[in-house]
């Protein structure tokens, strides 16, 4: 016989127990329905990861491990391949002067193109931060150079340039400045002059956008509170406008830094390197290795020697850029 | 699970389609092919020669109504521009080749077997042996095997602004002192907007066509001495020290460094370049492309000593080869039909009436030709005192450091000491030749012209 009481406490038991099996049921129907939900997100983001992650490893991933085998053949692309083992780099490292002029070269026009165009650029984007009228008209025009194709601001500029009839000479012939024309491309510094000067015109109003950006970041209260102090206008910018982007300023002298390394279509469109290879610079110097050109070319191309004078050169940027970033750590904590 | 499926099939199509298109793949077969039952045939040609496009397309469409129609023939005839060389290295690579195209890389092409020997194809050695004086090696032939049948051959002389000489009183020089004493002349008087002379070093060959060539009939070698077998960069000093002092004169067109050869036409059609060392595909430049505002001259180069002149170099030209898919696609009979037109007698005397090309095989074919209408060609197209030279082994052998068209630059630029320069560039040259000699890789024989002395003599 059951006690008494016993069987409400069943039935209680029992409800109990239907709510906790019921409860069960609810909680993992939710979680099949939470894990449905996370799988179909996983999927979506795999999904749109996908094209980009393709790309990465057909453009990037592929052609590195390319380029680091043959870094090791002597290999012109057609007859067989010959395993000569670290002699590529030997022969970089020993007897090649050219490529480490050349690494010399790209690297000045990059500090020369660093110590130019970033003052422009954050003297021109606090300008054209202002809101005062005809600051969007400015805006558009300093960008407008950044929009035209590399190969037709090259041809511009190396008709500007000519040292026959070009308008430069013809300006400061006319103006008294010099007596007679001046061969812009026949001195290794004047040709690399007009480089670094269409390298700047072409690039600045990216670099002013990061800045107005960066600008556009700072809390109006600062610039507020330093009025109230009686901060000068120059106060301001040294104290409040460039500390504050720093970290941009960080972030922007990297990029610069490495894309000017990198330089080679404006090198091979204005001067291919001449006066004698006075301008050549580290990529189009890799590139005539890689790729032969011009309707007599029957010397064969080196694509060994080029891979590894390739991965010497992205060492050399990887070195220059971990150095740039332990050195300007501060300018990223600085706010 | 149903998205499971969906994703799977999503990366399984994405991964297919990049495996096709990183694959290698077959070539295609021709689209007529299969369209028109296997009746008519595409054979599909590539060039760089823009300046006979006009003559090749005449002679195609003369073939298409008559042999063509008959035999089943169509033909896709290509001219590519500036970059044909490499577009074609990465056609061949990804298989995907014409039937027929220009090359002037032979013996990699056929190191690969990606082109056929002549001789494989049906009527082939007859071909070879009408022409039989004409195959070199690295020039068509590669490792004594004829790859392609030469068709033309380009030579150079002085052009000169006739006008100009006649209005300053200048004579046509003949040595390079009147050389340099001409330059200055028009220099001085062309008051900044006239100069004597012009070399384009911008232009990719101009290390052959405005130094190695023209400094031939003075010093007679090029740059590779087809008597010894050996470099001999040095032999150009002269040269050299010629270009020096028109440029401290002050006689060459500014901003020569950076000038291409088209611009350099177009300034001697303006009339502000007193004269060039120029080649015969010219004419058609200066007739057609960039028309010369004034009358013109062709004269031969001048020379170092009147008294001691050899021949001028003539380069041969336009090397159609056979890409070896021909055999698998069974086309050969087809292409061959093609081959034949393009060495033809009535196509080469038409494309030499024109002032377009000039035949390598001369009066055998200048014979069938009329009278061409450009007064100037007939300078080009004599061939008495042309050497037709043979290749040189530069295609197979590995030099380290600067080339020579950098350290040309170098020279002209007063980077380099030219004497220094030179024997430098011999040295290593020569030391990379020894090195592929060595190795099997050059039979130097085949670079050696035994009777070399007796042909660059100049005739009287």
């Amino acid at each position: 016989m059951a006690a008494p009481g016993s069987g409400t406490q069943d039935a209680g038991q029992g409800l109990r127990g239907r709510i906790l099996l019921e409860g069960t049921i609810h909680v993992k129907r939710k979680t099949t329905k939470y894990s449905s939900y996370t799988l179909n997100n996983s999927i979506q983001e795999i999904l749109m990861i996908l094209p980009m992650f393709i790309g990465f490893l057909l453009f990037t991933a592929y052609p590195i491990f390319w380029a680091l085998r043959w870094a090791f053949f002597e290999y012109d692309g057609f007859s067989t391949p010959i395993f000569i083992g670290v002699e590529n780099f030997i022969r970089a490292f020993s007897r090649d002067p050219t490529f480490w002029f050349t690494l010399y070269n790209a690297f000045l026009l990059a500090l020369a193109k660093l110590v130019t165009e970033m003052p422009i650029a954050i003297v021109l984007a606090v300008l054209v931060n202002n809101k005062v009228k005809g600051s969007s008209f400015f805006r558009i025009i300093f960008f407008l150079p950044t929009v035209f194709s590399i190969a037709v601001i090259g041809l511009i500029f190396s008709i500007l340039f000519s040292a026959y009839n070009g308008i430069i000479n013809e300006l400061l012939v006319y103006f008294g400045i010099v007596e007679k024309n001046i061969n812009w491309f026949g001195e290794r510094w004047l040709a690399m002059f007009v480089v670094l000067l269409v390298s700047v015109w072409s690039t600045f109003g990216m670099v002013m956008i990061y800045f107005l950006m960066g600008l556009q970041n700072i809390p109006r209260e600062l610039y507020e509170c330093a009025q109230l102090d009686g901060a000068s206008g120059i106060k301001q910018f040294f104290h409040i406008t460039l500390p504050m982007l720093s970290p941009v300023i960080q972030v922007v002298f990297m990029i610069s830094m490495i894309g000017t390394m990198k330089m080679t279509d404006l090198i091979l469109v204005m001067t291919n390197g001449q006066p004698g290879g006075g301008t050549e610079v580290v990529m189009t110097y890799i590139f005539k290795y890689f790729f032969q050109y011009g309707d007599a070319t029957v010397t064969p191309s080196q694509f060994g020697y080029a891979s590894s004078l390739a991965i010497i050169t992205a060492i050399f940027l990887s070195i220059i850029t971990f150095i740039f970033l332990k050195i300007s750590t501060r300018m990223k904590e600085m706010y | 699970m149903k998205g499971n499926r969906i994703f799977l099939m999503v990366v399984c199509s994405i991964l297919a389609l990049a495996l096709n298109a990183g694959g290698k793949q077959e070539p295609a077969p021709s689209t007529d092919k299969a369209v028109a039952s296997g009746k008519t045939e595409v054979i599909r040609i590539w060039s760089n020669d823009a300046h006979n496009r006009d003559e090749y397309t005449e002679t195609i469409k003369k073939f298409h109504e008559t042999i063509g129609k008959d035999k089943g023939i169509k033909i896709e005839y290509t001219v590519y521009g500036g970059d044909y060389y490499n577009s074609l290295d990465v056609a061949i690579a990804a298989g995907e080749e014409p039937h027929m195209f220009k090359s002037m890389k032979t013996g990699q092409y056929a190191q690969t077997g990606k082109i056929v020997p002549i001789s494989e194809l049906p009527g082939g050695n007859k071909l070879i042996e009408e022409t039989k004086k004409y195959h070199f090696e690295d020039i068509g032939m590669f490792g004594g095997v004829v790859y392609a049948i030469p068709i033309r051959v380009t030579t150079q002389n002085m052009i000169y602004n006739k006008e100009l000489f006649a209005r300053l009183g200048i004579e046509v020089p003949v040595s390079w002192n009147d050389l340099r004493e001409a330059a200055k002349k028009i220099t001085r008087a062309g008051g900044g907007k006239i100069f004597g002379f012009g070399i384009p070093m911008k232009y990719t060959n101009y290390k052959y066509y405005h130094v190695a060539w023209p400094a031939a009939p003075s010093v007679g070698t090029q740059f590779f001495n087809h008597k010894t077998g050996k470099f001999d960069f040095q032999s150009l000093e002269p040269f050299f020290n010629l270009m020096l002092q028109l440029k401290a004169d002050g006689s060459l067109f500014p901003g020569f460094e950076t000038l291409d050869y088209d611009t350099l036409r177009a300034q001697f059609a303006e009339g502000n370049i007193g004269m060039y060392f120029g080649a015969s595909f010219d004419v058609g430049v200066l007739y057609d492309q960039f028309p010369a505002k004034f009358d013109w001259g062709v004269a031969p180069i001048p020379v170092m000593d009147p008294n001691r002149r050899y021949k001028q170099i003539g380069t041969p030209g336009a090397f159609y080869v056979v890409s070896s898919r021909v055999k698998k696609e069974k086309l050969e009979e087809k292409v061959m039909e093609v081959y034949k037109l393009f060495v033809s007698i009535e196509h080469l005397a038409l494309t030499y009436e024109r002032g377009k090309d000039i035949p390598i095989r001369g009066e055998e074919v200048t014979k069938h030709a009329g009278e061409p209408k450009r007064k100037q060609w007939p300078m080009f197209t004599d061939l008495k005192n042309v050497y037709v030279r043979l290749a040189y082994p530069e295609s197979k052998i590995t030099v380290e450091g600067d080339n020579y068209t950098d350290m040309f630059s170098k020279i002209l630029t007063g980077m380099a000491d030219p004497k220094k320069a030179l024997a430098d560039l011999d040295k290593r040259y020569n030391t990379a030749l020894q090195k592929s000699i060595d190795g099997g890789k050059v039979n130097i024989k085949l670079y050696i012209d035994p009777n070399y002395d007796e042909n660059v003599k100049y005739i009287k």
